[in-house]
């Protein structure tokens, strides 16, 4: 019999991407092309040989070389030819996110060399990643296409015991931003539990491979390095898995020695004792079962649980203590929380009363800490054995509970105090080192939480505007991210069901850089955030204080833990937190702004065109206002004489006008294509990596970072941006500022601590803007704005706007509007790759959340086939202006509920985030300003929607209700109770519903919005001025269906550029191609074949043969191109089912959208 | 000695200069943008940072020139791209005479392509503005000097207006009147070179002195160009001179 089992388990979860049944399945197929599937589990695959029956007979896909099997069941490896490959695993790469975890004895043959036996691999893949022993040192490397890059060993001097098995797991995450020109790996190793090794790899990531996986050797170095000994297990994963998972990986493996305390097995007996205390039908005794369980598998006195047990039977309440003080019980409104004094002092329980069940994980460390020492790096935590962590005091009120744990280790000491008011925990973690011993990194809070099982349990990231991820950890939801940045930004998570959940976050008011993780497994919820401490150069020694973080029992979503966060941000005020609403010192033309357009033309008759056709002025965002090539000499932005005109232009027009400028590199070669100032200027204010070196970035060229604490860096910038102002510039752009992660800078030069994480913001950018704000309202600009990228909240009491451009997550909530509308405005959203009504959802929802509209591309938004686009903008432009008030002043409420239940829409909204989302036909919001109510209604579809809106106004309270209908039809109902409200909306249409309490005047809020709704009204008599052109009636050539039709030889192409010599279009975006009259005789065809090139990664957009007219005739055909064809030269067919039979001659057109430029060659129907 | 000699030289030319400068210069920097923006009574224009060309070019009673593009160029007998002078961004400012009777301005860059790549054999440009008090003309005199000898066409002073042509009236002295619209058939470059241009319209006239060509576009037949061209420039140094007039 056979014991072991190999595993390989593949989960595709990327960053924050979920995997959902629908498309869990055809990855499940996929791989069985390549494993054996194991019937019945999900989500994992799983390959298995056992159960004594031949290897390569039960397991095709393993390839064994001069194995054999050992007594123990796992697979023997000779140290010298000993092989395995597991077969077709040429796709398996680490790509974004992976685990390997595998259980090896490593015992070289006798008659071993020195050099054989110091060589033992565990995993190889080739030209991609190594993970062995070199010496008595534990190795991993990476390749990056050009080099092994990524060496990083053990902390420990391993000496393996010949006899005894041991896990090694390998975690590698794999970040990239292109936009913010982030690459960096992050790889920890652990050794039977425990974590050995961590570092992070800037600008350095695995190259892909398809060599096999090799498990036991490495064959890619010339000599094989080969392991002697025995493979007893291997398991794969394509995500990173929590610590507690490795360690339940570990400790389920009875051959493996955990290198951490285990948690017990409840013995026998103790479970019915346990049991019967559960059966009590008071909550709080329930919880007392549930505090002795989670103590005993802490490590807590198993003989003792017994005793403890039987204190509370027949009891009405718990005790303020058990077990003589071992455990201090503090219960508190909703919750219980028990504090241990043994075996270790730490959290051992959070009991939820009202919902019945214990929230807390025993598996929860609490805190963590990296201390340098020397050369070397290693992780230690106050439950850490030989680790003396003490509860050292505990002070009772009535409304609250005191208590401070205190550790001492030979690299220092840390004190967590913590305070508890039966909703809320905050607490505090105080760390001093030792001479000698660096805290690197501090992780506080550390916990983790048990999984929700009431209905659906969802998990709040801070990811961009706010994202919820559902069935959190049935999916396994990952998420971890720097913050702050626009993939973290703010502090808080959130997990919760329908009876309740935990709020969570550092709330920081500093602002400083952390590391937030939050990862799910089969334990729950492990959430860890992780500060940079930083010290003083030339000291050997260092403290720091974390903030103050909370953790706080609510019920309800992500709304009410929006809130928590919002009062605490009142409470505390932050620098970037505004009192004030809207924010005093954003100018009233940037609260009042409505519309977005990314500006790069030489002329600006089309913004004009389109700004009379809105009828309100446009803000241009001003790209290439120079003639510049965009991303190069940074950070030098001379101005040209065209920059003059276009300005004086505009602003002549009335437009705003904001030129972009970078706020964060400089280009190696920063002089066209050499160096002029890099090393005499820029070198002495560039970010310094640890090892001295200025960290360098790779984008559409070489970059290094600015530290912005050194007074060059802001000077040259606020010299720069001065210009342009001084000029006349409405604003400026900085890219990136609130969008890139921020960097440890090693360079004592700069006067700020080492590698701290309070400098990049608080010592760096927060300086310059305060100086730019200084500067400019000095000089008379006082209407100037600043806009930058994404939307890290710390910037939202300096920066008047932020780009959430990539808001186009499925999941994601207005949390950042909940919080920071008024405070800061958010300036628009990349518009290109929309497919279905994803691009109605997307500026509706920009209106429903607040936002300002666009940012459009001049050339998308004045497209003539945006006809019903436009109108539809031009809606929600006016419908923004009449809500101005609630969005600026007043504050959003609750997501209104509609009595009839519609199921959601599926459609892409772009090429960022998880590109799809789902949205109802009719998205709405709910602001509140004023004691007034308003609800906003907008219809993302072509079809009339009707609906019944839940009022929920208070019981009782006498309203008074107007409704403006986008369509023109007002209606004002008297003072009344009332519940509900049906509507009828038009296609694409909007509608405004007031509720103003009976008593309260708001004729002037009526009538502004009454105007603007008349106006809307109006949308379509307006002369569009890029309306699509009626006249296609050109005669040409009739020609038969079923030849190929050329798109070189069509009557007129239009949106592309014909490539006569090269026989096809391209350059095909919003494009029409008018191919005449076709004959489709008398039999209608069943499909089309049209052949287009382009690159997987742009794949996505939508291609509509029409009937008749290219935007008013009926549809032939449609598709998504779902699927790149290689490169811009590598034509496929597609084939297109016909949805409208066809015979006859009639007139046919392409049209091709969605697409950001792809090649057609030809079509034919078939 | 030569030391006082020295130092009451410096005395005297800073006294000139502070005299000069309070008598009246021709240029005046805008404090905000950089700009030089120069006026001798006859015409105005401004020579903005970093860029080779002047910009804003008014006749004395305020008439501007119509927005052109200065495309000025140099292309390798060889082949590839372009180079234009006015997509460099850091041309240096060199005001070398500013007295009020004369102001003599050097612009200093290179030639550039779109992304921003200096063109090949470190082409050193300079053009030199001469403005004069009682002149009604500028003259410019451009000096190109390189590493290597590598065969090119250079096109100086050559402004362009796309779309609708803003001139009414072409005038060369040969009598070959160019009539707008004439354009039909022609080619690139049809007209070789001439010592004295004129282009008129209802209230402004330009006139252009030295070796130049007129043309039209062969792609835009509403587009005019004008300019001096030195077909093939194989030696390391060149310099050629215009004077133009706007009234």
């Amino acid at each position: 019999m056979f014991s072991s089992i190999i595993r390989i388990i593949e989960l595709y979860l990327f960053q924050i991407m979920i995997i959902r049944k629908s498309f869990l399945f055809p990855v499940v197929l996929m791989l069985a092309g390549i494993f054996t599937v194991s019937a019945g589990v999900m989500p994992a695959v799983q390959v298995k040989w056992h159960n004594g029956q031949s290897i390569p007979e039960n397991v095709p896909q393993l390839i064994l070389k001069n194995t054999r099997l050992a007594p123990g069941g796992a697979l023997a490896m000779n140290g010298e030819t000993s092989e395995i490959a597991v077969k077709d695993s040429g796709n398996w790469n680490v790509a974004a996110a992976a685990t390997l975890h595998g259980v090896f004895r490593i015992a070289p043959p006798e008659n071993s060399t020195p050099e054989n036996a110091g060589h033992d691999a565990f995993f190889y893949k080739h030209n991609q990643l190594f993970l062995g022993v070199i010496g008595e040192k534990i190795y991993f490397n990476f390749f990056n296409g050009s080099a092994w890059v990524g060496a990083l060993y053990g902390n420990i001097s391993f000496k393996p015991e010949p006899d005894r098995f041991y896990s090694f797991t390998l975690t590698v995450k794999v970040h990239r931003d292109i936009a913010q020109g982030e690459l960096w790996t992050d790889v920890e190793i652990y050794l039977d539990g425990a974590c050995i090794a961590q570092k992070r790899f800037d600008q350095l990531a695995p190259a892909e491979s398809s060599a096999p996986l090799e498990i036991g050797c490495a064959t890619g170095f010339g000599e094989v390095w080969h392991l002697g000994g025995e493979v007893g297990g291997v398991q794969l994963y394509r995500r990173i898995l929590a610590e507690s998972e490795i360690r339940q990986l570990v400790t389920a493996d009875d051959r493996v020695t955990p290198a951490f305390d285990v948690p017990r097995q409840l013995p026998d007996g103790l479970n019915e004792e346990l049991a019967r205390i559960e059966a009590s039908a008071i909550p709080e005794i329930r919880a007392g079962a549930s505090i002795i369980r989670n103590w005993v598998l802490a490590g807590g006195d198993a003989g003792n649980a017994v005793t403890l047990c039987r204190q509370l039977y027949g009891k009405k309440e718990l005790p303020q203590t058990l077990g003589g003080g071992t455990l201090e019980i503090f219960k508190l409104g909703d919750s219980i929380l028990t504090v241990c004094r043994r075996p270790r002092a730490g959290i051992v329980s959070w009991y939820d009363l009202r919902a019945n069940r214990e929230m807390w994980h025993y598996a929860g460390k609490l805190w963590s800490v990296k201390i340098k020492h020397g050369s070397t790096a290693t992780v230690s935590s106050a439950t850490d054995p030989g680790v003396n962590t003490q509860l050292v005091s505990v002070e009772r009120s009535t409304d609250n509970v005191t208590f401070v744990f205190s550790t001492n280790a030979v690299w220092g000491i840390g004190e967590v105090r913590g305070v508890f008011d039966g909703k809320r925990l905050e607490m505090q973690l105080h760390t001093v080192s030792e001479p000698g011993f660096i805290i690197d990194t501090v992780t506080f809070p550390a916990f983790v939480l048990q999984p929700f099982r009431q209905g659906r349990d969802d998990l709040l990231v801070p990811c961009m505007s706010g994202r919820v991820i559902e069935n959190a950890v049935e999916n396994r939801a990952s998420y971890s991210s720097d913050y702050p940045r626009g993939y973290c930004s703010m502090q808080l998570g959130a997990y919760y069901d329908a009876a309740g959940g935990v709020y969570f976050s550092s709330e920081d008011p500093t602002g400083q850089m952390k590391k937030l993780d939050f990862l799910t497994g089969s334990s729950g919820l492990s959430v860890a955030y992780t500060f940079f401490p930083g010290w003083q150069y030339g000291k050997d020694h260092n403290e720091f204080t974390t903030s103050n973080c909370a953790l706080e029992l609510f019920r309800g979503n992500w709304y009410q833990a929006g809130l928590i966060y919002r009062r605490n941000l009142e409470k505390t005020s932050p620098v970037w937190w505004s009192a004030e609403q809207p924010r005093r010192s954003i100018p009233q033309w940037m609260q009042n702004n409505l519309i977005w357009v990314r500006f790069e033309d030489r002329k600006l008759d089309d913004a004009l065109k389109l700004q009379e056709f809105i009828g309100e002025p446009l803000a241009l965002h001003w790209y290439l206002w120079n003639g510049q090539t965009f991303d190069r000499d940074y950070p030098f932005f001379p101005p040209s004489p065209f920059t003059v005109e276009i300005l004086g232009q505009a602003r002549a027009a009335g437009m705003r006008v904001v030129p972009y400028v970078n706020g964060r590199i400089w280009e190696v070669k920063d002089f066209r294509d050499e160096i002029r100032a890099t090393d005499s200027l820029g070198r002495p204010n560039f970010v310094t990596g640890e090892n001295g070196q200025p960290v360098l970035e790779r984008g559409v060229v070489s970059y290094h970072v600015l530290c912005f604490a050194t007074p060059f860096s802001r000077d040259h910038l606020l010299g720069e941006m001065t210009r342009l102002i001084d000029m006349g510039c409405d604003g400026i752009y900085i890219d990136q500022v609130a969008a890139a992660a921020g960097k440890r800078c090693y360079n004592p030069g700069h006067r700020h601590d080492i590698a701290a994480g309070d400098v990049w913001f608080r010592h760096g950018h927060l300086p310059l803007l305060q100086q730019a704000r200084a500067r400019w309202a000095a000089s008379g600009h006082r209407e100037t704005v600043i806009t930058s990228e994404d939307n890290s909240e710390i910037y939202a009491g300096h920066i008047d706007g932020l780009l959430g451009w990539r808001w186009m997550y499925d999941g994601q909530v207005p949390l950042f509007m909940l919080i920071y509308s008024g405070r800061t405005q958010l300036v628009g959203l990349d518009y290109s790759n929309e497919l279905g009504n994803g691009i109605y959802a997307k500026l509706a929802t920009q209106l429903i959340w607040g936002e300002q509209l666009g940012w459009f591309m001049m050339s998308y938004i004045t497209s003539p086939y945006q006809h019903n686009f436009r109108l539809f903008l031009r809606r929600t432009a006016l419908c923004r202006k009449a809500m101005l008030d609630f969005f600026n002043r007043g504050m959003m409420l609750e997501v209104p509920q509609f009595t009839q239940s519609v199921p959601d829409i599926r459609a892409r909204w772009g090429m960022h985030g998880t590109q799809y989302l789902h949205t109802p036909p009719v998205v709405s919001s709910r602001w509140k300003w004023n004691n007034i109510e308003s609800f906003i209604l907008a219809n993302t579809t072509e079809s009339i929607q009707k609906n019944c809106l839940k009022l929920d106004l208070p019981e009782k309270a006498r309203y008074k209700l107007y409704v403006f209908n986008g369509n023109g039809k007002f209606e004002t109902l008297e003072p009344g109770i009332y519940r509900e409200k049906s509507f009828e909306l038009d296609p694409l249409q909007l509608m405004l519903i007031l509720a103003v309490p009976e008593n309260e005047d708001a004729s002037i809020t009526v009538e502004n919005i009454r105007r603007e709704f008349a106006r809307i009204a109006e949308s379509e008599n307006i002369p569009d001025p890029f309306a699509p052109r009626m006249d296609y009636s050109a005669p040409g050539p009739v020609t038969p269906a079923g030849q190929w039709h050329d798109g070189t030889k069509a009557l007129s192409v239009e949106g592309g550029r014909v490539e006569f010599q090269r026989n096809f279009v391209s350059h095909c975006n919003e494009c029409v191609i008018d191919f005449g009259t076709i004959d489709f005789g008398e039999t209608a065809p069943a499909e089309l074949e049209a052949e287009f090139a382009l690159p997987g990664h742009l794949a996505g957009g939508k291609v509509v043969f029409m009937l008749d007219h290219p935007v008013n005739g009926t549809v032939l055909a449609e598709r998504i191109l779902d699927q790149g064809s290689g490169s811009w030269s590598n034509f496929r067919a597609y084939r297109f089912p016909v949805l409208h039979p066809v015979t006859g001659q009639r007139k046919v057109f392409i049209r091709i959208g969605g697409i950001f430029l792809c090649n057609f060659k030809r079509w034919r129907a078939l | 000695m030569m030391k006082t000699i020295k130092i009451l030289t410096v005395m005297l030319l800073l006294i000139s200069g502070i005299s000069s400068y309070a008598s009246g210069s021709m240029c005046q920097r805008d404090q905000r943008s950089g700009a030089l923006n120069i006026d001798n009574g006859y015409f105005s224009f401004t020579l903005f940072p970093g860029h080779m060309f002047p910009v804003w070019i008014k006749n004395a009673g305020g008439t501007g020139l119509p927005p052109c593009r200065f495309l000025d160029r140099i292309t390798f007998l060889k082949g590839g791209p372009a180079y234009f002078l006015d997509m460099d961004l850091y041309a240096e400012t060199v005001i070398l005479a500013d007295t009020p009777e004369r102001l003599l301005i050097e612009k200093r860059g290179t030639y550039c392509d779109n992304p921003q790549h200096a063109a090949p054999g470190n082409i050193r440009v300079t053009y030199a503005y001469l403005i004069e008090r009682g002149k009604p003309y500028v003259t410019l005199t451009m000096t190109l000097a390189r590493d290597n000898e590598e065969p090119a066409e250079v096109r100086f002073f050559h402004p362009a207006w796309s779309g609708a042509t803003p001139w009414h009236e072409v005038i060369m002295p040969e009598d070959k009147n160019f009539a707008v619209g004439r354009g039909d058939g022609v080619t690139d470059e049809m007209y070789g070179p001439v010592q004295h241009l004129s282009l008129k319209n209802d209230s402004l006239t330009l006139q252009v002195s030295g070796v130049v060509r007129f043309f039209c576009n062969r792609f835009n037949r509403n587009s005019f160009l004008l300019g001096g061209i030195k077909d093939v420039w194989k030696s390391r140094e060149l310099t050629m001179q215009v004077t133009f007039t706007v009234k």
